[in-house]
């Protein structure tokens, strides 16, 4: 008779991996100095550094892990540093193309020149607007003026006095008309009537007609030149002017070229504003307010009457770095279309828009050229066009501001074309890791632009290194939020749940924020004891606390299943029938639940049925995991006769998709039980994927599985012999909570590791598994034995029902 | 009555009319006084009977201004254009008042022009002209019209293609008259204290008298709070009062009685040079010094 391998459960010092206090030097994380590298993270680090140092185009950063890994913060950290090194960059400005105001001119100044200049542009035309009406109402120009209004005025009177005298010689008169002058015969001073006319001799009718048509043709010619002397008078009234504008601008203009005599193209833009200043000189002269906008009541949305006029002259200050010492960190929280480009804005008046330059804003890109620009890639995906100009824009190196409503048609209104800026500027987009991916397979142009992928680990190792590494992690934490200091008990805590959160012993978590919460609820309970420090108590109430937030559904199922509603029996033996454990995800909560798990057998053609498969509540995982037990089956049992089986497989009660593998050993168990006609105990669950071989292999979730059979043998009280088999690659994962440790180290509670699918099921039968002995047969009472002889029996009887069928055909 | 109650009992204003750019500088120039004396506007424009019988001469032409082509001319014709002139010339009244919130009447009458505006003037406080210059004939005599006005007691104001400025600078020929005492308190109502002062003008050939008439003026203005800054001039040589007028601000306003117009009137072509609107006032010849 063969006898079982006598696997032993695991000892309780294997089910929980304690931290060492004594390695900690400090009474309480106080004493402990800032980390200021992140921990962990050596590979994502060194590839930002990479990202950081390379000056290359298209060696963009792109940050990929999951939320809350503290990827920003560590780029903005790394950012903030090499930036304070790094020169500060120019300034860039628009103002008006006098040439062409659609397309302003960009102007590049050295840092602080930006403001500096806009301040003396304001202070120019606020200078100007009193300083040209005062040139303009001086005495010596109202007498030039006059002098040569008063010059065109005798120049025109001078002609028609002319006409006027050889008039009076001739008789004529020459009189103003409504619409022009009239010609007419006169005798002491008034005109001719016409009975009078008529009574005058043919020989004066003639002298009077060659005397009105001489004087018409001199009148005529005179008349002509009229416009010429006109014209003439606003010409020389338009030199002096200009004149006086020159005088009166140029010496306040000349103090600014002073100024500015380093930057040619503020000195071309200043020689352009007194050009046009001289050109438009009216407009300083004109009143303040208009008498129609008054009288209506109408603002207009530039100001004052005139105001409108003179934002011509204004600077506008895109990029202002007076206040910056090194190159620029930004940003952008909101990466839409016009907050990374910049935009043409409009204003309404009177039911019409308008822009000009000084509508013009800048976008993330402008505020970070010359330094770094941090996004959200998920957010900047989301934004229309947002991805597709930014990309643009770094393949171009110049940010050329456009109006979605121009590119896109919607509006038709005159915008502006401002002169492109040139761009250098680093950019690091900041992501989850399947949206690098997708963009990697999708997006040709990302692999171009953004060459430098920086990958955050989540889990680092876990020993006495990096034990105290992580103290001084839960000691930054605690200083930079505010909380109070943690002693070593909380500390060693706070690792040992960062170790379970990681789902290993034998690593320690990374995601900053799940540890920074831990540690804000902690403190929180801590400060409710009215405690100074946070003690190992208060991380432990913080743990349960959370739990028991989030336990609702697990608490439900655990009280239908004590109820009798889902069917779970924890104790006794039953045939083709046992308990498999699932994990449910809440998203910040996981927890494992048993599930029956039962087969049944009949004669059939080799095939097993996954039941959930059929009805389509499986997914492929798990249904792999099915159709590898056929590979076993025959590859075990039936090499050489057919496998005819007919077997089915399924979840009792469950009503969701069922998805994974980690059941196909618990599948397996109860599949042998039921071919073998052995018992399964149903003190005991199992979890672990098997392979064809019958290796049982590692599964995901094992110290929610172990406690969700624990809470629910626990709950129905007097536990002897229940447990729980796992695979053995999962043992290093265990970090179980206290109270199963405690069930084990009392014998009431057992887990065993298991390596193949022979140690599992002597564990569940208490029945040796069996091997082949030299002859190839198992040993006759050993569980494979059973199984093989089930199988040959129903190989046996599929071939006689072939055999009897094909008899009777033939007969 | 005082002469300061004279000044202010101007309550009606007629101001004579065509379409000429001259007559709307008298418009806006009569509605601005209009609104600082709170009168009343009274437009008149005369359809000019001369016009008329010009259109009906055979021998008569007419040159349209500015193309200088030849028009046929008729009394019909005539008619109509004056009625447009009319229309034309009651709606920049009617703007200019209301814009001022001045109460306005207007009417046309048909006659000849001077006579015509005499007649109206009558019932007026102060008659707005707008000069003529040479450049388009002698239209209006000018200055005989006014001289007849002024003898009739009414004060004119003649303005040419100037506008009367907001911040209009008073100079007032000063000789002792008391259409010269008029003139200073007439100055006194337009100016607005704090910006322009006046500039009076003492006819005085001797130091004297200059001393004597400054006193007057002074004495007029005591506790105005006006700033006036006196020159002299000599009441024998116009040349004189040319001089001083040319050197003030031009667009100034001149006021005076008919002895100004008079010396004014003796400098013959030279007179358009100085180009300033004109107040006339006149009163009683002023009492032997």
């Amino acid at each position: 008779m063969a006898k079982t391998t006598e696997l032993k459960a695991l000892p309780a010092e294997q089910l929980y991996r304690l931290c060492d206090l004594s390695q900690f030097k400090f009474a309480t994380t106080a004493e402990l100095e800032d980390l200021t590298d992140f921990v962990g993270q050596d590979r994502a680090l060194q590839a930002v550094q990479f990202g950081i140092g390379i000056q290359r185009a298209g060696f963009n950063l792109f940050l990929l892990g999951p939320a809350g890994m503290g990827k920003f913060d560590t780029v903005r950290n790394f950012l903030e540093k090499r930036a304070a090194t790094e020169p500060t960059p120019d300034e860039w400005c628009y103002v008006n193309n006098f040439d062409d105001p659609e397309s302003p001119r960009a102007l590049k100044l050295p840092p602080g020149c930006g403001t500096k200049l806009r301040e003396d542009m304001r202070g120019l035309v606020d200078n100007l607007r009193s300083v040209i009406p005062s040139a303009f109402e001086s005495e010596s120009y109202t007498a030039r003026k006059h002098a040569i209004e008063q010059e065109v005025k005798e120049r025109q009177e001078k002609v028609f006095e002319e006409i006027q005298r050889q008039a009076n010689e001739k008789d004529i008169a020459v009189i103003r008309t409504p619409t022009g002058i009239a010609l007419a015969p006169m005798r002491r001073g008034e005109v001719v009537s016409p009975e009078e006319f008529e009574k005058l001799p043919e020989s004066e009718h003639q002298r009077i007609q060659a005397a009105i048509g001489d004087l018409q043709e001199k009148l005529q010619a005179a008349l002509r030149q009229m416009p010429k002397l006109a014209q003439e008078g606003r010409e020389k009234v338009r030199e002096l002017n200009h004149e006086v504008a020159i005088f009166a601008v140029g010496h306040l203009i000349d103090e600014l070229r002073k100024k500015y005599v380093d930057l040619e193209d503020v000195v071309k833009f200043l020689n352009d504003v007194q050009e046009d200043i001289t050109e438009h000189v009216d407009e300083f002269l004109a009143p303040e307010e208009s008498p129609l906008a008054a009288l209506m009541g109408v603002s207009s949305p530039y100001g004052a009457k005139g105001a409108a006029f003179f934002r011509r002259y204004q600077v506008n200050v895109l990029v202002d770095h007076s206040a910056n010492d090194g190159a620029p960190v930004v940003y952008e929280d909101h990466p839409t279309y016009q907050n990374i480009i910049g935009a043409v804005e409009y204003m309404a008046h009177l039911g019409a828009v308008s822009t000009d330059f000084n509508l013009i804003r800048p976008g993330a890109l402008h505020q970070a050229n010359g330094g770094y620009l941090i996004l959200d890639a998920y957010k900047l995906l989301l934004q229309p066009f947002a991805w597709d100009a930014l990309k643009r824009t770094l393949r171009s190196s110049q940010i050329r501001i456009e109006s979605l409503g121009q590119m896109l048609s919607l509006v038709s209104t005159v915008s502006l074309e401002p002169q492109p800026i040139p761009l250098n500027v680093k950019v690091a987009l900041v992501g989850e890791r399947m949206l690098y991916y997708l963009l990697c397979a999708y997006d040709s142009e990302f692999n171009e632009l953004f060459k430098v992928g920086a990958d955050f680990e989540e889990h680092m190792e876990r020993n006495s290194e990096t034990n105290v590494l992580y103290a001084r992690l839960i000691g930054t934490i605690a200083r930079q939020e505010g909380l109070l200091p943690l002693d070593t008990g909380a500390v060693g805590r706070v690792i040992e749940q960062c170790s379970r959160k990681a789902g290993d012993s034998q690593k320690l978590l990374t995601h900053r924020r799940t540890l920074a919460d831990l540690l804000r609820e902690s403190d929180y309970r801590a400060r409710e004891a009215a405690r100074s420090v946070v003690s190992a108590e208060d991380v432990q109430h913080a743990i349960d606390a959370q739990i028991h937030r989030a336990d609702r559904v697990r608490d439900r199922l655990l009280e239908e299943t004590l109820r009798g509603t889902l069917l779970i029996d924890t104790r006794g033996e039953k045939v083709g029938q046992v308990n498999g454990l699932s994990v449910m995800d809440l998203g910040n909560f996981a927890f494992g639940h048993p599930s029956r798990i039962t087969a049944r057998v009949r004669l059939g053609k080799g095939e097993v049925i996954d039941i959930e498969r059929e009805v389509e509540l499986s997914g492929p995982i798990h249904s792999k995991g099915v159709l590898i037990l056929s590979g076993f089956l025959g590859a075990r049992y039936a090499t050489n006769h057919p496998l005819s089986l007919s077997a089915s497989l399924v979840f009792e009660q469950a009503y969701g998709l069922v998805e994974g593998d980690s059941a196909s050993s618990a599948e397996l168990y109860a599949l042998l039980s039921a071919l073998s006609g052995l018992p399964i105990k149903q003190s005991l669950a199992v979890t672990g994927s098997v392979n064809q071989h019958g290796e049982i292999q590692a599964i995901g979730g094992v110290n929610e599985k172990i406690e969700g059979f624990f809470d629910l043998c626990q709950a129905r009280g007097n536990m002897k012999g229940q447990g729980v088999l796992i695979p053995a690659s999962n043992v290093r994962h265990l970090m179980l909570k206290h109270e199963v440790v405690d069930a084990v180290r009392k014998g009431e509670f057992q887990i065993y590791a298991v390596e193949t699918i022979d140690q599992g099921i002597e564990v569940l039968t208490g029945v040796p598994a069996g091997e082949r002995d030299p002859s190839g047969k198992f040993a006759e009472g050993t569980v494979n034995q059973k199984v093989e002889a089930r199988l040959i029996e129903l190989a046996d009887r599929r071939l006689a029902l072939a055999r009897k069928m094909r008899m009777e055909t033939e007969s | 009555m005082t002469d300061s109650d004279r000044i202010r009992s101007i309550r009606r204003i007629l101001v004579a009319l065509d379409a000429s750019s001259h007559s709307l500088a008298a418009v806006e120039a009569a509605v601005e006084l209009a609104a600082r004396l709170e009168a009343e506007l009274s437009g008149l424009f005369v359809e000019d009977v001369e016009l008329l019988r010009l259109a009906e001469c055979p021998g008569a032409r007419e040159l349209l201004y500015p193309s200088a082509t030849e028009a046929p001319l008729s009394r019909a014709t005539m008619e109509s254009r004056l009625r447009a002139q009319s229309e034309q010339a009651r709606k920049a009244l009617g703007a200019a008042a209301e814009r001022l919130r001045v109460r306005w009447t207007f009417r046309t009458v048909r006659g000849p022009v001077t006579s015509a505006i005499l007649a109206a003037a009558t019932e007026a406080d102060l008659l707005a002209m707008g000069t003529v210059g040479w450049s388009f004939g002698p239209l209006i005599r000018m200055g005989s019209t006014a001289t007849g006005v002024l003898t009739s007691g009414v004060p004119v104001l003649l303005i040419s293609e100037e506008r009367l400025p907001h911040d209009v600078r008073l100079v007032v020929y000063y000789d002792g008259s008391a259409a010269a005492r008029r003139s200073v308190m007439a100055a006194e109502q337009l100016a607005k204290p704090g910006t322009n002062g006046i500039t009076v003008l003492l006819a005085a050939a001797k130091h004297e008298r200059f001393s004597a008439l400054r006193d007057e003026v002074t004495s007029l203005l005591k506790d105005k709070g006006i700033e006036v800054r006196y020159r002299e001039v000599d009441p024998q040589d116009e040349m004189s009062l040319f001089h001083a007028l040319k050197s003030e601000q031009p667009g100034s306003l001149v006021l005076g009685g008919r002895e100004l117009l008079k010396k004014l009137r003796a400098m013959g072509p030279m007179q358009r040079e100085i180009g300033m609107p004109l107040l006339l006032l006149d009163g009683p010849e002023p009492e032997a010094a």
